[in-house]
């Protein structure tokens, strides 16, 4: 190869540059069966279910398909009342991308009636800042479902 | 090319879950090579120790760890090290998009001893051999913006 003749490289700049990019992700999820039944319950019934553990006996919300603590494949079905108990909670005051709702708003983790779990989601229909550790709490479902977690509108106090 | 399938419209099945993500950063050092770039040259640093150049261009050699700054022009032509072709469909991590790849992926070194990668314009791999000489095709200069791809290709030099 005949080498070029090398370029002197004083005639580029220096100065300092600050790039914006962009990065995009478009995952498709898969919610599996077990997912799939938790789902349109939600959908079709307005009924939360939870799935038992044969061994521990654990009751999980959301359902899974193995047991997180034994490892046993699990397919009994509980149905729950959909109450629960908050268990902790969170204000968001400020905006960020990809929020599910425009702040102020709060979200906690609710432990259902007969679950061994406590599932998250947001909380509604009442003053932020009277929000409280150990409300009983039960789900607010939207007219129209489509098999999203977000069936779900909110959780209020009871 | 883009390969398309059916995907399932029920959020209880499967659900899309598009992001982007806006970032800013600053290229410091390598803010030189962002304007060759711009103007259609390639450059990188050359460390002092065994004179080999690096490309994207390193403030530090990775080899020996001394500080490398002096910047040395890499001409536009550059001998084929290794070539591969991915012959099937793989996912464009860029779009999320399943494709068919039809250009190699080639690994060049330069004429000022850097090392790089690009997309080679011979779909026909049994054409491409170690030790052919490849030259650049840049975009268009009002194109460019200072990156890697504004090398558009590598084709063999006839």
């Amino acid at each position: 190869m005949t080498p070029q003749i090398k370029k002197s490289v004083a005639d580029i700049p220096e100065e300092p540059i600050v790039v914006e990019v962009q990065a995009y992700s478009n995952f498709l999820v898969t919610v599996g069966n077990t997912g799939n039944k938790f789902l349109t319950e939600i959908r079709d019934n307005k009924t939360l279910m939870g799935i038992k553990c044969p061994t521990c006996k654990k009751v999980y919300v959301p359902p899974r398909l193995h047991c997180p603590t034994c490892f046993a494949k699990m397919s009994e079905w509980v149905k729950l009342s959909g109450k629960g108990t908050l268990e902790t909670f969170t204000v968001v005051r400020y905006a960020e991308p990809y929020m599910p709702k425009e702040p102020p708003y709060a979200y906690g983790v609710i432990k259902l009636d007969g679950a061994s779990t406590g599932i998250v989601h947001l909380i509604g229909g009442v003053d932020l800042n009277k929000i409280k550790v150990g409300m009983k709490m039960e789900p607010v479902f939207k007219e129209q479902r489509v098999g999203s977690i977000l069936d779900i509108e909110y959780f209020k106090p009871v | 090319m883009v390969l398309k399938k059916e995907e399932p419209q029920d959020p209880a099945v499967a659900f899309r879950y598009p992001r982007v993500i806006t970032y800013k950063h600053s290229l410091g050092y390598q803010s030189k090579f962002a304007h060759a770039l711009k103007m259609g040259r390639i450059i990188a640093t050359k460390c002092p120790v065994d004179g080999r150049c690096t490309v994207p261009p390193r403030i530090v050699c990775p080899m020996h760890h001394v500080r490398q700054t002096e910047w040395v022009d890499q001409g536009q032509r550059g001998k084929l090290i290794s070539a591969f072709k991915i012959n099937f469909p793989m996912f464009d991590s860029r779009t999320g998009d399943l494709k068919t790849w039809e250009y190699p992926i080639v690994a060049i070194e330069l004429e000022g001893s850097a090392r790089m990668d690009g997309w080679c314009a011979e779909t026909d791999t049994s054409k491409l051999k170690t030790g052919m000489i490849l030259e650049a095709i840049w975009r268009p200069p009002e194109e460019r913006k200072g990156r890697v791809d504004d090398i558009l290709y590598w084709k063999p030099v006839e």
